[in-house]
């Protein structure tokens, strides 16, 4: 490897990388073609770089699935804007780097996030259960090794000649190694336990912790939790983590680092108040940690405290609040969650996020059926191709 | 704070003196600093424990550079130890991000020397300071106008500069 052209500056290999790491992951690729050296620099880079999640938003529209290739990415690390981008129609989650798609009830495709093009898109083999709106999670397969990884299909509404059967939601979990060989297949495990009722990824959220070990699903609604212990293969006791009593609506996400859990959802005893916990994963005890300040409260729920509009998708200590009022655009703010370790030693930082890149065109909001959101890092490994 | 305008500060509040070291640049400058100020680089601290007269060498620093150095380190010492939600410690907080900024009004040159000086003396909050500088100059810069800023040639293959732009098309663009 060269340094020499740039090395006249005197940086070394070591001081470049500094620099170069503090660049957002757009402005990182841009750099990856300046010259051979920054080039090898950020290729040896991307496996300590640290990852924050970015929020995606993709639209969808039922009648003419054209309109939803529009998505929209935000970074943390470039806070000033939003990315457009296009996801193909079918997409309906993204997680550990990776848009997932279902082109059909028993197919799963994926690509890697930011990725352009029907060429990004992979098709794993059939599942066992076709199904509509289940979770799907990426995890390492192991601490150790994170450029492979397997993918998680729970829960979800089965699907029979064509029909969503609402009455039994009890489909297996699934489980494929993606990185390993495109011939091996998907392994069934137990299903998500029955206490959670509605296992539409609508109503669950997720979060993985403890190196990747545990994979935490929670019921929005019924404030029910439980965890699926990669090693073991099964799900523990379905639990309650209702910290507040009048808790309507919570979200759960992974705190910094996946050592801890965080809890965020919608208090109707606190005033339509929206409150942020700290949660300790082996025993579930939570300590609220903060709280929507009233002026982005207003902004995220200004209708009626009854109707709850308002999702949270987060991970690695950092929330998204999405309010689902299309009129307004889907109105976000952020909540980092900084300090270290639990409970009182830790702190939430909200911040608004600019409005969505579409101004004087309202009409192309009005035009989608849904708009999905989902959290995930985009990898700077998938976006530093080798040379030829 | 007068303490930490003053090029030879070594008043303290307190009206008695502060403990101060010289540092020696490569160029024979020699800098009388408080030692709390000169603490901020971890370098200069182990040889102060190490013990010695006639002024700590650092060899690898320039006065211009190093001059520019202790000014951080002057003025970050000066801050009293951080009282989280009282005004004065925002206050301060604001005025250190000023001063920080003024501070990085320099040219390429400089602010590289500036970061080879950091990490030699061991000066985390600088260092993270000029690199985080030549990142913003970066950050929204094509990869040739990139290259003008330092002078750097294109090394590519004429197939792979293709190759490049292809995969930075769209979102990357």
């Amino acid at each position: 490897m060269t340094m020499s052209e740039w090395d006249r500056h005197g940086l070394g290999w070591d001081l470049t990388e500094l620099i170069l790491s503090k660049l957002p992951l757009r402005s990182m690729v841009r750099a990856s073609a300046v010259c051979r050296a920054w080039r090898d620099v950020l290729l040896a880079h991307h496996h300590h770089h640290h990852h924050r999640p970015w929020l995606f938003l993709h639209g969808h529209n039922n009648v003419v699935p054209r309109l939803g290739r529009t998505a929209f990415a935000y970074d943390p690390a470039a806070p000033d804007s939003w990315v457009s981008f296009s996801l193909p129609p079918g997409c309906f989650a993204g997680a550990g780097g990776f848009a997932f798609a279902s082109p059909s009830p028993s197919r799963l495709a994926f690509a890697p996030l930011l990725r352009e093009g029907d060429a990004a898109w992979r098709h794993a083999p059939t599942l066992a259960s076709s199904r509509c709106s289940p979770v799907v999670a990426a995890l390492p397969s192991s601490s150790t090794d994170t450029s492979s990884g397997v993918f998680l299909v729970v829960g979800g509404a089965r699907f029979v000649g064509g029909l969503v059967d609402i009455e039994d939601g009890r489909l297996p979990t699934e489980l494929y190694h993606h990185d390993v060989d495109t011939s091996s297949r998907w392994e069934q495990c137990a299903p998500l336990p029955a206490e959670f009722g509605s296992s539409s990824s609508l109503c669950l959220s997720s979060a993985v912790v403890g190196a990747g070990r545990f994979f935490f699903v929670y019921g929005t609604y019924s404030c029910t939790v439980s965890a699926f212990d990669l090693s073991r293969r099964a799900w523990t006791p379905a639990r309650e983590l209702r910290p507040a009593p009048g808790l309507v609506a919570a979200f759960l996400a992974s705190g910094r680092g996946g050592r801890r859990l965080l809890l965020a959802g919608v208090d109707q005893g606190g005033a339509g108040a929206f409150g942020v916990w700290d949660v300790d994963p082996e025993t579930l005890a939570a300590r609220k940690i903060g709280e929507m300040p009233p002026e982005l409260r207003e902004l995220m729920m200004s209708i009626s405290q009854e109707d709850v509009a308002v999702r949270c998708v987060g991970e690695d200590g950092l929330l998204y609040v999405v309010s689902d009022e299309q009129h307004r655009a889907y109105p976000a703010c952020a909540c980092e969650v900084v300090g270290d370790g639990g409970g009182d030693r830790l702190w939430c930082r909200w911040s608004k996020l600019p409005p969505l890149p579409v101004a004087g065109s309202s009409a192309l909001i009005s035009r989608f059926h849904k708009m999905v959101a989902f959290c995930s890092p985009v990898l700077l490994r998938h976006h530093l191709v080798n040379l030829n | 704070m007068a303490a930490a305008d003053s090029c030879d500060g070594i008043s303290t509040s307190g009206g008695g003196w502060e403990k101060t070291v010289t540092l020696v640049s490569s160029d024979d400058a020699r800098f009388e600093v408080r030692e709390a100020a000169a603490s901020l680089s971890q370098t200069v601290r182990r040889m102060i424990r190490a013990g010695g007269d006639g002024g700590i060498p650092l060899p690898k620093v320039d006065a211009r550079t190093l001059s520019t150095v202790l000014e951080y380190c002057n003025k970050h010492a000066a801050v009293p130890a951080p009282a989280p939600e009282s005004s004065s410690a925002e206050a301060a907080a604001v005025d250190l991000e000023w001063f920080d900024k003024e501070l990085m009004h320099v040219d390429l040159a400089t602010l590289c020397s500036l970061i080879r000086a950091a990490d030699y003396l061991e000066v985390a909050g600088l260092l993270d300071l000029t690199c985080k500088t030549v990142a913003d100059m970066i950050k929204s810069k094509t990869a040739e106008e990139i290259r003008q800023m330092f002078g750097i040639q294109n090394d590519f293959t004429p197939e792979e500069e293709e190759q490049l732009s292809r995969e930075n098309a769209g979102v990357f663009e």
